[in-house]
């Protein structure tokens, strides 16, 4: 039933791809998957392309996917090792949602960073109080990292 | 607190590891209730509820027992993993279609095989998301009403971990989801004081798996599905003068299948009537 839902979930993808993003298997395991985000325009990571690494759990989609980035960036809900503080990732995960969503919610924490639950406590704190030099060192990450 | 900069970092380590902690101890405990509690339990007679939680002998729960064996045959227990009322629902209703009516049966039939239309378009669900789940209950319903499967095949298949009995269970949440987006001005008022939206309850308390039904999603299912579901409660209060635990009935009163369940504190299970 797992391999159904994601193969489900890439036909769905071919035809009606989000904006902005882009997914599918890394070779012939369907439960491994790849994904790009291109920095939104309204965000200091505009002009970069962000790749993420895609998880299935053989239970999915009763358990959600394990997402994390593999390029390297500057943002206050995202770790150095990638991992992404997403309620959806967690415990407000249910089977409702699907890969699409979840890239579509996480080009939104790109757009909209929440600094009041942060996974990196530095950079949140920057950013409440200085925009401007938090904004430009995101820029600075993105075009050494993500171009 | 905002000279030592290091001192937000170390609590938010502090506080990813109570709550890893946390995490680790729900999944033991998750674990625990896989091992030890069936999806769905077999029959069995009501003083069995008594033993097996352990009711202090003159307690308001075990006077509650008594009372319940004087109306009812017996008792299924359903695994208490946060999804209890929604199977609780899906196997009793199952059970039911088997001495239902043609009348009844085609409707049934019918209202699981439109829904996923109108789960899309009154719920907005995602139709690659609820599918399968969709088709699975229709699969159900069908090999019951073509007379495919026996009773018996129905318990073996409901059994089954991360199987039917978990996708239709998901589907109820659905249901219910659709039911209360369909009418937020009516449901609103009765959701907790938190929810100022039907949608966004229904994101967080309805979808995910796991989380506990209300009053206001057991209502919602049992008017989707147009049946009656009558809770009878075994909660520690007082037993009333008349003999009687206190019973709610939801759904609409003229339903020609009315399902009887239990409910103890944060658990429901399925009665039996004599």
């Amino acid at each position: 039933m797992s391999l159904k839902r994601i193969n489900k979930e890439l036909v769905d993808l071919g035809k009606d791809p989000p904006a902005n993003c882009s997914a599918g298997p890394v070779g012939d395991d369907m439960f491994h998957w790849q994904a790009t985000i291109m920095g939104p325009d309204d965000s200091p990571y505009a002009g970069g392309v962000f790749f993420l690494d895609i998880h299935f759990p053989a239970d999915y989609p009763f358990k959600p996917p394990k997402v994390h980035f593999t390029t390297r960036i500057y943002h206050c809900n995202i770790n150095s090792n990638g991992g992404i503080c997403l309620d959806i990732l967690k415990d407000q995960w249910s089977p409702a949602l699907t890969i699409s969503k979840v890239l579509l919610s996480i080009c939104s924490l790109l757009t909209d960073p929440n600094p009041d639950d942060p996974l990196v406590p530095d950079i949140a704190q920057l950013l409440k109080t200085d925009k401007a030099r938090h904004d430009s060192t995101a820029r600075e990450w993105t075009s050494k990292y993500a171009m | 607190m905002a000279d030592n900069p290091n001192s937000d970092t170390s609590n938010l380590e502090v506080n990813h590891e109570k709550f890893k902690q946390t995490q680790d101890q729900m999944e033991t405990i998750a674990a625990e209730i896989r091992q030890e509690q069936a999806l769905t339990s077999d029959l069995m007679p009501v003083s069995q509820l008594r033993v097996k939680a352990n009711y202090e002998a003159g307690s308001n729960f075990d006077k509650g027992v008594s009372i319940l064996e004087q109306d009812y045959q017996g008792v299924r227990t359903i695994r208490g993993d946060g999804n209890c009322y929604y199977r609780a629902f899906l196997y009793s209703l199952c059970e039911k279609l088997f001495q239902a009516d043609k009348d009844e049966l085609t409707r049934i039939q019918n209202f699981a095989k439109n829904s996923a239309q109108k789960v899309v378009k009154e719920g907005g669900y995602d139709e690659t998301a609820i599918e399968i789940f969709h088709e699975s209950l229709v699969d159900l319903i069908t090999s019951i009403v073509d007379k495919s499967s026996t009773q018996q095949a129905i318990h073996k298949e409901l059994l089954e971990e991360n199987s039917t009995s978990d996708y239709c269970t998901w589907y109820m949440r659905v249901l219910s989801g659709t039911q209360l987006k369909a009418e937020p001005d009516r449901f609103l008022p009765y959701l907790e004081d938190a929810y100022v939206d039907v949608h966004v309850y229904c994101q967080k308390a309805v979808e995910p798996m796991g989380q506990e039904c209300t009053m206001v999603t057991c209502l919602a299912l049992a008017e989707a599905f147009e049946v009656k579901v009558a809770i009878v409660y075994l909660d520690g209060h007082d037993i009333p003068s008349n003999n009687k635990l206190s019973t709610h009935q939801f759904g609409p009163d003229n339903a020609k299948t009315c399902l009887t369940l239990l409910y103890r504190p944060g658990h429901y299970d399925i009665l039996y009537p004599k």
